[in-house]
């Protein structure tokens, strides 16, 4: 495929040479037979880009446009695409007919849930139980969200008397914060069962069962200081779902902070006492937890797949439990990103910006993520983008069309980097529209200076989340994998 | 009940001394600095006051490392406002009588994510996660002679 215009013949030499290959193929997640389209990007001095590039793969064909065809069979399989150029090559991964079945694989759907009018959630079920007995609800629609740690279950749906978690008697609530909301509550200690799998204890801990957050105000009355956070998140109605499976970076929702901290402008979990809450530090093992890393086996972080795009008829998903732990989770040759501490990529680069990651602080800050529980891809802003903003009920999302598409490149905090083509629609038409799956992988919205990949991103693409500490093949957690 | 004057009064009025590291009181967007308050959540930190000929940005820096900042303008409004920090801030408090909007946006939203208001009369947009949080908001009607939206941090 011709880089550029020009003759094969002026290659390099006095002319320049090339620094890197890369390639980027979409979509990422296809079955057997069908196509993807890829594309090779040279950056090179001098007249040395002016080249075509040799394809090589580890199966399928590929032409010389790159168009590449899986091989028509049913058998799950990972395939590399390189390109090649003056020495230097690049590649990408495409995972061929992704598993659906195992004992690691917990099924996600993705419909309009319990409210009957979302897009872009991806859910899934839970057995909760009461610790060490058989006393358990299976509870359904919880939004799969890479971008939290810990379950968390609208009290209003939760029918078993789990035991309330204490702290020198006092019961334990927490105010759980994110960018559009608060979820109050109090936590208990539950089972957890995942797939086939169970989490039933924390390391250290003092009691049986692993925390979790039961999100309501019939237990114990929200205090002004979670309130004045913004609107809470207390009903399905509000929160469009049964609760939230948060199988992020973290082992716990809030970590060290929590355990040392009492700064009064940012609680998190409180002792009640009397209908009355103060905040408190708690202990990593009596923390709302990520239930992966609990699980005897497979717990190093997620895969999640989610394939066969809108218009399609279904739309079919699997949340994977491990990163290469078994056959159906393995990295092959994806590339890994390690993240900040505070869960970032180290920046994001787009026509030629870089936008640095600095969330949580005060100069030129960036917030740039890859969040499952996002329903759009949060972008920049439009003037920058060059795309058109919605006015009116959907002013959280943008209104461009035609679908403008655009490569940003994302780096770890380890320098490995990656770019994905991703496009942004009309939401006023998306979300006027009523499919029977409502995904739409051009859903998008302003975020300015931050990127946040949300569950458009994963269409089509398989993407690792791996939990902090957690060991694999390309590196350690904090990560994501793509 | 406390009567208490937000801090950029107690700045020009009251020595140094008293203030550092003091509780202090809260000015919330769009109050004017001469504005009495009662019963006010009080923001515990250390202060930092940065004047420019447009504007003056006073920056409370919490126990745990978070930042507030307050942007003021010369007549004493104050048009913006700017946080980051491991969790929320008390948003009530620093929105003032804008926090109802926000929330009521935020409440209408369809689905999850980074909330972004952007109307001729309020600006408002927060991002991230637990462990790291960013937003800002400005009256964009209010902004002073040569100030822009990249001022706000």
């Amino acid at each position: 495929m011709a880089a550029c215009g020009g003759s094969s013949s002026n290659n390099g030499g006095e002319d320049g040479k090339i620094l890197s290959v890369s390639v980027s193929c979409n979509p990422t997640l296809i079955q057997g037979g069908q196509t993807s389209k890829c594309t090779a990007g040279i950056s090179a001095t001098g007249k040395a880009g002016y080249t075509t590039v040799n394809w090589s793969l580890t199966a399928g064909s590929i032409s010389d446009l790159g168009i590449f065809t899986a091989p028509p069979v049913d058998a799950s399989s990972r395939i590399t695409v390189t390109a090649s150029a003056g020495g230097k090559s690049g590649s990408a991964v495409i995972m061929v007919n992704p598993p659906n079945t195992g004992s690691n694989v917990v099924p996600i759907t993705v419909d309009a849930g319990p409210t009957n009018n979302y897009v872009n959630g991806a859910f899934a079920s839970v057995t909760l139980c009461v610790p060490g007995t058989t006393n358990c609800q299976t509870i359904d629609h919880l939004l799969v969200d890479t971008g939290s740690s810990g379950v968390r279950i609208l009290d209003s749906v939760l029918t078993l008397p789990l035991p309330q978690q204490t702290v020198n008697g006092n019961l334990v609530a927490e105010c759980a914060q994110y960018a559009d909301g608060a979820a109050w509550g109090y936590v208990a200690a539950a089972d957890i069962g995942l797939g086939g799998q169970k989490s039933t204890t924390v390391p250290g801990a003092s009691f049986t069962g692993v925390p979790v957050q039961a999100i309501g105000t019939s237990v114990v009355q929200v205090p002004q200081s979670c309130s004045a956070k913004g609107t809470l998140k207390e009903s399905v109605e509000a929160l469009g779902a049964n609760g939230i499976l948060g199988v992020g970076l973290y082992k716990q929702d809030c970590g060290t902070y929590c355990t040392s901290n009492l700064d009064p402008n940012f609680p998190f979990y409180y002792s009640c006492s009397g209908g009355k809450c103060s905040q408190v530090t708690l202990a990593l093992t009596d923390q709302v937890q990520n239930p992966v890393w609990l699980l005897p086996h497979d717990n190093n972080g997620v895969l999640i797949l989610l394939y066969d795009c809108e218009g399609c008829g279904q739309l079919n998903g699997s949340l994977i439990l491990g990163v290469d732990t078994q056959g159906d989770n393995l990295l092959a040759d994806t590339g890994l990103y390690t993240t900040t501490p505070d869960g970032n990529f180290q920046k994001v680069t787009l026509n030629g910006i870089d936008y640095v990651s600095n969330c949580g602080a005060s100069s030129k800050p960036a917030c740039l993520d890859i969040d499952s529980g996002s329903n759009a891809l949060f972008i920049l802003d439009a003037t920058t983008l060059g795309v058109s903003q919605c006015s009116g009920s959907n002013s959280s999302f943008y209104c461009q069309s035609p679908d403008k598409s655009i490569n940003p490149t994302t780096v770890g905090i380890n320098n490995a980097s990656n770019s994905a083509w991703i496009s942004m629609g009309d939401a006023d038409s998306l979300l006027s529209s009523h499919p029977a799956v409502p995904a739409f992988s051009n859903l998008a919205g302003p975020n300015p200076g931050s990127f946040d990949y949300g569950l458009p991103f994963f269409y089509l693409r398989p993407v690792f989340t791996i939990i902090e500490g957690g060991s694999t093949t390309k590196g350690v957690g904090p990560a994501w994998a793509y | 009940m406390k009567f208490l004057f937000c801090f950029h009064v107690a700045v020009y009025l009251l020595p140094l001394a008293f203030l550092a590291p003091a509780s202090l009181a809260w000015c919330s967007l769009g109050d004017n600095s001469i504005a009495i308050q009662s019963d006010q959540l009080q923001m515990h930190g250390t202060v930092r006051v940065v004047t420019t000929g447009r504007y003056s940005m006073h920056e409370i820096r919490t126990p745990s490392g978070g930042t507030i900042r307050e942007y003021v303008s010369p007549g004493g409004t104050v048009f913006a406002v700017g946080w980051d920090g491991p969790g929320v801030p008390d948003l009530k408090q620093i929105l003032g009588s804008y926090f109802d909007t926000m929330k009521q946006t935020a409440a209408r939203r369809r689905g999850h994510g980074p909330l972004v208001i952007d109307t001729p009369e309020f600006y408002f947009v927060q991002s991230g996660h637990m462990r790291s949080f960013h937003g800002t908001a400005r009256l964009p009607q209010q902004l002073p002679q040569g100030v822009s939206a990249a001022d706000i941090k």
